[in-house]
C-alpha cells in the first residue's frame, strides 16, 4: 500500500470514481460485558462506496458510535469474517483483520489519517492550538498543506474571523463547525460524523447540517453519519441503515445492515483472551 | 511535528506548567543547598586540616643515634611525606644578627630541611649552601627580608677557651607566620652538620673552621623531623614508629575528632539527601504522571488524526523535559540566591572568607541528569499507557 504524499496530490480535486468499493464488513461484532449484563453489536454486511452517503440510525445504546469506531479503526472488532479496506483509484485491498491481529495500530492510524476524517460529537479540537493550526493539522501530518481549501472551508463555515482564536474562545456551535472543517481538511475518502449536531440548538443545527453536506458534495467524500434523529437525515434524502435492538435474557444485541442469519457462520479471529485489550 | 504540538500545548498552560516547575523547585532547591552545606562545610573541615602540616608531623621525641641511611629507608615509605634527620637540638642553635650590625643578635633554632619539606613549600627555589629561609618571627626581629644576606655566628668553649666562628647566609625566603612559631632558620642539614662538628671540637674543612680531626667514624643523628602523606597516615605512621622503640607525639586525637564529624556529618547529609533525592523524583514523577493522565483526551484526538504511537509517546516526554528544564531553571536561581545569603551571613571557624555553601560542577550535573532522566522515565510510562487507551474512549469519556 502506498502512502506517499503524492498519490494524495494526484488524487485531490478529481472526483472519485462513484460506486467503487471502499469498505467491506462480514461478520463483524463487537462485544461489551460488563458486570450483570452484555451488549453485542452485529453488523452481518455492510459495504460503503465512493461517493455515497448512508445514515446510520437508532436509540442510544444501539452501538452506533461504537459501529462508527470500528470503521474508523479505533476500535477493535472482537469477530470478524471480513473487514477491508479498497484504497480509492488504487482498489488494492487492505486486510483490515490482519491489521489488527498483529497490532500494525499505527499502519492502521496511517489508513485512517489518509483516507478518513471524523468529526467528533463534542469537536475534539486541541484546545492548544489556534483554529487554523486545528485544521491543518491533517494536512501536516501527511505532509502537505493546502491553504486554499483550508480557507474556503472557514468561510463556507462561517469562522474566518477566528481563524487565531483558540478554540476555547469559540461557541460550542463554532467548535462544531471547526470540526466538521478538520474532518475535511485533507479531503478524505470518507468522512465518519458521530451525532455532529447533538450539542446544537435546532436552528444552528439545520444550518450546521446544510453546510457539511454541501461541503461533503464538494471535498467528493463518502459520508457515513450516525444520528439519533432520522428528521435531520431525511431532509438530505439520505438511505437510513436502522440498528434493530432485541434482548435475549441479559444480553443486547443490535444488528445494523445485511441479512441478520449469518451468525451461524461466524468466523473467530480473535482469542477470547484479546478481547479484553486495550487498542492503541 | 511532535516538539511544536508539545510546546504549544505547554505555552497554552503555562500556568499548569509553571505551577508544576515550582513543585519541582520547591524540592530540588532546598536538597541542593542542603547538599551544598554539607560540601562547603566538609571541605572547610578538611582543608583546615590539610591546609596546616603541622597536623602531618610525628614529632620524636627523645634523642638516640639514627644512621642516615635509616631516615632515607623511613623517607622511602609510602605513609611518608617527608623525613631528614636532626642534629642535637642542643648543638642546632646561632645567633644571627644583620649583615650591617644594626639588628640581634638573636638566638635562632637551625631546623633542616630539604626539597619537599612541608613548612617550606615547594614554590620556592630549593635551599642549597649558604641560603635559609627564616621563620616569620625571626625575620620581623631582625628586620630582614628575603634577598637579605644575615651573619650567623656559632660559639664554642674548648679547654676553658671561648671561641667562635662566622659565617655569612642568604636569606632565601621569609616563611609564613602560620608554618613555625618559634625564631627559627630553616637550613640544609651539610650546614647543621657543620655547626655540630664545630661546637663538638672539630674542625670543618668546607667552612675552614680549626678542630680536632673528625677521623672516620660514620656520621648518627639525634633525631629527625618526618611528616604523614596525608591525615589518614598519621596513625600508621605513629603506630609503627612506636614498634620501633621511638617515643612520638602526633596531632592523631585533633585529627581523629574532625574525621570522626566528618564521617558523622557525611552519614546524616547522606541519609537526608537520600529521602530527599527520593522524595524529589518521586514527587517530579507523580506531577508529570498525573499531567500525562490530564492529557488522554488530547493524546487520544492526536492518535484518531493518525499520530503514530512513538509520537504520542514523544509528545509528554517532549513536555516533561519542558518543566523539569523551568523547574531546575528556578531551583539553581534559588540555590544561587540562599548559597549567597548563607556565605554572606555565617562563615566557617577557622576558615573565613571561604564559602559555607559550596556545589562542585559534578553536583549540578548528577541533579541535572538525575532530573532529566527521572522526568523522561515518569513520562514516558505514563505516555506508554496513555497511548494504549482506546482513541474512542478517550475522546467521549474524558
Amino acid at each position: 500500500m502506498t502512502l506517499q504524499a503524492e498519490g494524495l496530490q494526484a488524487r485531490m480535486g478529481t472526483a472519485q470514481a462513484a460506486g467503487t468499493l471502499l469498505v467491506r464488513m462480514m461478520g463483524v461484532i463487537k462485544r461489551r460485558v460488563a458486570k450483570d449484563r452484555s451488549f453485542e453489536l452485529v453488523i452481518p454486511d455492510l459495504e460503503v462506496r465512493a461517493g455515497e452517503a448512508v445514515a446510520f440510525i437508532g436509540p442510544s445504546g444501539s452501538g452506533k458510535s461504537t459501529l462508527i469506531d470500528l470503521l474508523a479503526m479505533t476500535l477493535r472488532p472482537d469477530e470478524a469474517r471480513d473487514f477491508s479496506f479498497f484504497t480509492p483509484g488504487e482498489q488494492t485491498e487492505t486486510d483490515l483483520v490482519a491489521l489488527w491481529r498483529s497490532r500494525k495500530q499505527d499502519t492502521l492510524g496511517q489508513i485512517r489519517s489518509r483516507y478518513f476524517g471524523y468529526v467528533l460529537q463534542t469537536g475534539g479540537l486541541l484546545p492548544f492550538l489556534s483554529v487554523r493550526d486545528n485544521i491543518r493539522l491533517p494536512q501536516r501530518l501527511l505532509g502537505f498543506e493546502d491553504a486554499e481549501w483550508i480557507d474556503t472551508l472557514a468561510r463556507r463555515l462561517g469562522f474566518a474571523e477566528q481563524m487565531t482564536a483558540k478554540p476555547g474562545q469559540l461557541s460550542v456551535g463554532q467548535r462544531q463547525r471547526v470540526a466538521i472543517a478538520r474532518a475535511l481538511a485533507h479531503k478524505p475518502a470518507i468522512v465518519l460524523a458521530d451525532e455532529p449536531t447533538a450539542s446544537l440548538d435546532p436552528v444552528n443545527a439545520h444550518g450546521v447540517m446544510d453546510l457539511f453536506m454541501e461541503l461533503i458534495d464538494r471535498s467528493g467524500s463518502t459520508l457515513i453519519i450516525v444520528s439519533h434523529d432520522s428528521h435531520l437525515v431525511d431532509r438530505f434524502k439520505i438511505p437510513l441503515i436502522e440498528g434493530q435492538v432485541s434482548q435475549r435474557g441479559a444480553t443486547a444485541r443490535s444488528v445494523f445492515g445485511g441479512a441478520p442469519s449469518f451468525d451461524t457462520d461466524r468466523t473467530v479471529i480473535m482469542d477470547r483472551t484479546d478481547q479484553g485489550e486495550r487498542v492503541q | 511535528m511532535i516538539f511544536r504540538l508539545a510546546w504549544a500545548d505547554t505555552l497554552h498552560e503555562r500556568q499548569m506548567a509553571a505551577c508544576y516547575a515550582v513543585a519541582l523547585a520547591a524540592v530540588l532547591a532546598p536538597l541542593m543547598v542542603l547538599y551544598g552545606l554539607k560540601t562547603g562545610v566538609i571541605t572547610a573541615l578538611t582543608t583546615n586540616l590539610l591546609q596546616d602540616p603541622r597536623n602531618l608531623e610525628v614529632i620524636v621525641l627523645g634523642n638516640r643515634d639514627y644512621t642516615g641511611a635509616y631516615v632515607e629507608g623511613l623517607a622511602a615509605r609510602d605513609d611518608v611525606a617527608f623525613a631528614v634527620p636532626r642534629t642535637r637540638s642542643i648543638a642546632a642553635t646561632l645567633y644571627i644578627e644583620r649583615d650591617d650590625g644594626r639588628g640581634g643578635p638573636e638566638l635562632a633554632e637551625l631546623v633542616p630541611t630539604a626539597p619537599g619539606d612541608p613548612l617550606v613549600g615547594s614554590d620556592a627555589p630549593p635551599l642549597e649552601g649558604n641560603t635559609v629561609a627564616l621563620s616569620h618571627s625571626l625575620a620581623t626581629a631582625l628586620e630582614v627580608e628575603a634577598g637579605d644576606t644575615v651573619r650567623a655566628s656559632a660559639l664554642r668553649e674548648i679547654d676553658g677557651q671561648r671561641q667562635r666562628v662566622v659565617v655569612d647566609l642568604g636569606v632565601a625566603q621569609i616563611l609564613p607566620p602560620t608554618a613555625f612559631g618559634r625564631r627559627a632558620a630553616f637550613a640544609p642539614l651539610p650546614l647543621l652538620q657543620a655547626v655540630e662538628d664545630y661546637r663538638d671540637g672539630l674542625a670543618v674543612q668546607n667552612f675552614g673552621w680549626e678542630g680536632r680531626d673528625p677521623g672516620d667514624v660514620e656520621r648518627v643523628f639525634a633525631s629527625f623531623r618526618i611528616y604523614a602523606r596525608d591525615l589518614d597516615s598519621v596513625g600508621p605512621l605513629a603506630d609503627f614508629l612506636t614498634r620501633e622503640g621511638i617515643e612520638v607525639r602526633s596531632q592523631l586525637a585533633e585529627i581523629e575528632t574532625v574525621q570522626d564529624l566528618d564521617a558523622n556529618l557525611t552519614r546524616i547529609f547522606t541519609i537526608i539527601a537520600v529521602l530527599g533525592g527520593a522524595g524529589y523524583l518521586l514527587s517530579m514523577g507523580a506531577n508529570l504522571w498525573s499531567n500525562v493522565k490530564r492529557k488522554t483526551r488530547e493524546l487520544s484526538v492526536m492518535r484518531l488524526l493518525g499520530v503514530p504511537a512513538a509520537g504520542l509517546l514523544r509528545f509528554p516526554i517532549f513536555q516533561a523535559n519542558f518543566v523539569a528544564i523551568l523547574g531546575m531553571v528556578l531551583a539553581f536561581g534559588i540555590y544561587f540566591l540562599g548559597q549567597t545569603v548563607i556565605n554572606l551571613l555565617f562563615s566557617a571557624p577557622g576558615l573565613e572568607g571561604q564559602p559555607v555553601v559550596k556545589l562542585l560542577p559534578l553536583h549540578y550535573a548528577i541533579a541535572i541528569v538525575l532530573t532529566l532522566v527521572a522526568a523522561i522515565v515518569a513520562a514516558a510510562v505514563a505516555g506508554w499507557r496513555a497511548s494504549r487507551i482506546e482513541p474512542s474512549e478517550g475522546m467521549r469519556d474524558v
